[in-house]
């Protein structure tokens, strides 16, 4: 069943949009804030995302809850819009506009580090941002920082297994020819059998990994010493940023606790770059982000960052649309955090816009587009 | 479903491994000079397969794999390193003590469960089981040779017993059930002294792949194709790109799932019927409209986006393109499939049209 689109044509989200983005308000701090304070339960079933919509003043919102009921009572009701954030339209519109003039400048960037020999031949791999990756590194964080909110008790096991993994493989790195730090086969395949024995396989992270380079976490390749592994540069430098906001420390369990801020400013400084039309940067940033997220497959990622953020992406890269009815994700997501709270990190991370639009005039809008 | 592709598997691992006089191709992938052509039935197999689910769920299948394939990586490395010929040892499977470090003991201890089976075990187990019928691994030990044989030390000999587990699986017509039918891990704690170890089988073309997926790749200056230990620039792709080992072990994981359930079941049909409208269609795409509503009819509309860019960043996923359809009002789109995985169904359905056919 559908709540704000029609079932048979859930592409229409572009054009919806396009109707009524004259007409919606940005979220206001009140609704924001009541809304993911009060907001219980999964979001399949939360009475703020049901057809119909939510009353836009805290006083209708709380009788709604008081009630069970959607859609019903006095006053206004909207529903809630949400978008990748417009920040990351420059890196589209570079993307669209110039991507050869775009890929001139990361090579020559990279041709002027010691990474040249690594990376020098990814082409066109480096204008793909690995959306994916980057929602599940998302997805880390919103656990980590809800936990340290105290939204919930989900924290990122996840997060501190890959920095665990960082650190060993950092012990164990030597000095190979060019400045580049390696990892011989021996120490490789213990780090493996090591990890692999915790519930978390390197070696098949890597293998999947290896078809979008500039965020693959490990390269393989080959020496006068055999196959040796070494870290992407990108990840490293990422690694050393963090560290540098964490004041060096180093007990990972703490670093861990931290993740979720940390990455956050991390994906901050890189929107900063782009603000400032440094899209090398950016990207170097992101794909660094990514390929330092080195454990990717849990599901709680999954359900908050991939399919959230990743798909908000995707829809926004792929098609151009802006922002798409929240009813319809909540119930698409069917995920047990609260919904509000996810968004609530989202929207002051800056990765997302958040609008609401009278419940009328989107009515309005999908029977103008039915009778086109 | 699971079961039928495991079984497809099997035919296109010796379709394409195997020249017509059944004779094992050779590494590089050159077509000409007696290469493996991956792109024929691996390949669409792989994109066919390889499933989004919590990777916790298939685990232990995985690493089991994992651990066989890796294994034998790090003995052929050692091999190629080596000046001398040398032979592969017990090093290059996985012994019974390697299967207790992984997986925990077989049987409980303590307070609960005294006694009881692990599941983890009849599953791997099973696993193994199934290896077997196919032909991918055989179960060795080192035992005393003649005199020559005494002053290397022990020889690699085939487990006596191999034979017999395999016929006692196929008049069972089922994988274990019990610690009693659990023959093949029985077998390595019984020869545990003589280094007894389960790896994959040369024979069955292993060898190759793994010479394929991590050796240097055919044109490189100064390597031999799929030589482990010569130089090859870091992130060059290797002959056979995609991880066939890991899709192969989560497709196994999928097809023997503890309660019945087939994990990934849906992504498995929602593919099918997008691979089913493209080909009974214009051959190459369908309406974006009808994508998302075969993902939301199965459940999965939360998946689409995902599907639609998962290639970026997972090699064995399959690849898709959105094109607008111009001067549409409300604009409207098509997705391009990935040729690989049209192929995949087509390949597929041929195999059912054999099957069923009297």
């Amino acid at each position: 069943m559908s709540r704000v689109l029609p079932f048979k044509k859930p592409s229409w989200d572009y054009a919806l949009w396009q109707e009524v983005r004259s007409k919606a308000l940005i979220i206001s701090k009140s609704e924001k804030n009541y809304i993911s304070t009060r907001e219980a339960g999964g979001s399949r079933d939360s009475v703020f995302w049901q057809k119909g919509g939510r009353a836009k003043t805290t006083e209708g919102m709380r009788k709604m809850i008081r009630n069970s009921a959607s859609g019903e009572g006095d006053g206004t009701f909207v529903y809630d819009f949400i978008g990748l954030s417009r920040n990351f339209n420059r890196w589209f519109d570079r993307v669209t506009l110039d991507s050869s003039g775009l890929l001139e400048e990361i090579e020559k960037h990279i041709g002027y580090t010691k990474s040249a020999e690594t990376m020098g031949d990814f082409g066109e791999e480096w204008l793909s941002i690995n959306w994916s990756i980057f929602g599940r590194a998302v997805g880390s964080a919103i656990a980590n920082e809800g936990k340290r909110q105290k939204f919930w008790k989900s924290s990122g096991a996840d997060a501190r297994m890959s920095n665990a993994f960082w650190m060993d493989m950092s012990e164990k790195n030597r000095k190979g020819p060019n400045g580049i730090e390696y990892v011989n086969s021996e120490d490789w395949n213990y780090l493996v059998e090591y990890f692999r024995e915790r519930d978390f396989d390197p070696g098949a992270e890597i293998s999947r990994s290896a078809g979008h380079r500039p965020s693959a976490p490990i390269f393989k390749g080959g020496s006068s010493g055999g196959t040796v592994y070494s870290m992407n540069p990108l990840a490293e430098a990422h690694r050393k940023r963090m560290r540098g906001r964490f004041r060096d420390a180093e007990d990972p369990e703490e670093f861990a606790f931290f993740h979720g801020e940390l990455t956050f400013k991390a994906i901050r400084d890189a929107m900063n770059a782009l603000k400032n039309g440094e899209e090398v940067k950016f990207a170097l940033f992101i794909h660094g982000l990514c390929a330092h997220h080195m454990m990717r497959t849990s599901i709680t990622q999954q359900k908050i960052g991939m399919h959230l953020f990743s798909n908000l992406a995707v829809r926004r890269m792929m098609r151009g649309v802006e922002a798409i009815p929240v009813p319809d994700i909540a119930q698409e997501l069917a995920t047990g955090f609260s919904m509000g709270k996810v968004l609530q990190i989202l929207y002051d991370a800056g990765l997302i816009e958040w609008y609401t639009v009278e419940v009328k005039e989107v009515e309005e809008a999908i029977s103008i587009l039915k009778n086109r | 479903m699971p079961a039928q592709d495991l079984t497809d598997f099997a035919e296109y691992w010796s379709l394409s491994m195997f020249d017509e006089n059944g004779k094992l191709r050779n590494p590089g992938g050159i077509l000409e000079e007696g290469g493996v052509d991956y792109a024929k039935y691996l390949i669409p197999w792989c994109k066919g397969n390889s499933v989004s689910v919590d990777q916790t769920t298939l685990r232990h299948p995985r690493d089991l794999i994992s651990m066989l394939v890796e294994n034998y990586r790090s003995d052929i490395y050692r091999i190629d390193s080596m000046s001398r010929r040398r032979v592969l040892d017990h090093r290059c499977g996985v012994t019974f003590d390697d299967l207790v470090r992984m997986f925990g003991k077989p049987l409980g201890k303590g307070r609960r469960g005294v006694g009881t089976l692990s599941f983890d075990w009849v599953r791997i187990e099973r696993i193994l089981g199934q290896m077997l019928l196919f032909g991918d691994i055989a179960i060795l030990s080192h035992s005393p040779g003649g005199p020559k044989d005494m002053q290397r030390g022990f020889r690699n000999t085939l487990h006596r017993g191999q034979s017999k587990i395999i016929n006692n699986i196929r008049t069972r017509g089922s994988l274990a059930n019990s610690w009693d039918e659990m023959e093949i891990c029985r077998a390595l704690e019984e020869s545990r002294d003589t280094f007894g170890y389960v790896r994959l089988s040369e024979k069955k073309g292993w060898d190759l792949y793994i010479r394929d997926h991590y050796g240097a790749p055919s044109g490189v200056e100064g390597a031999v194709p799929g030589n482990m230990a010569g130089m090859s620039p870091p992130g060059r792709a290797s002959t056979m790109p995609l991880p066939l080992h890991l899709v192969y072990a989560e497709t196994m994981a999928r097809a023997m799932s503890r309660d019945g359930n087939v994990w990934g079941k849906n992504q498995s049909l929602i593919r099918s019927e997008i691979s089913d409208a493209v080909i009974d269609g214009n051959g190459v795409s369908l309406p974006l409209d009808d994508f998302y509503i075969i993902h939301s009819r199965n459940g999965a509309t939360h998946m689409a986006d995902y599907t639609l860019q998962r290639s970026i960043g997972d090699l064995a996923a399959a690849a898709f393109r959105l094109e607008e359809v111009p001067n549409s009002d409300p604009k409207s789109w098509v997705v391009h499939i990935d040729p690989d995985l049209i192929r995949w169904r087509e390949n597929r359905r041929d195999r059912e049209r054999v099957r069923d056919s009297p």
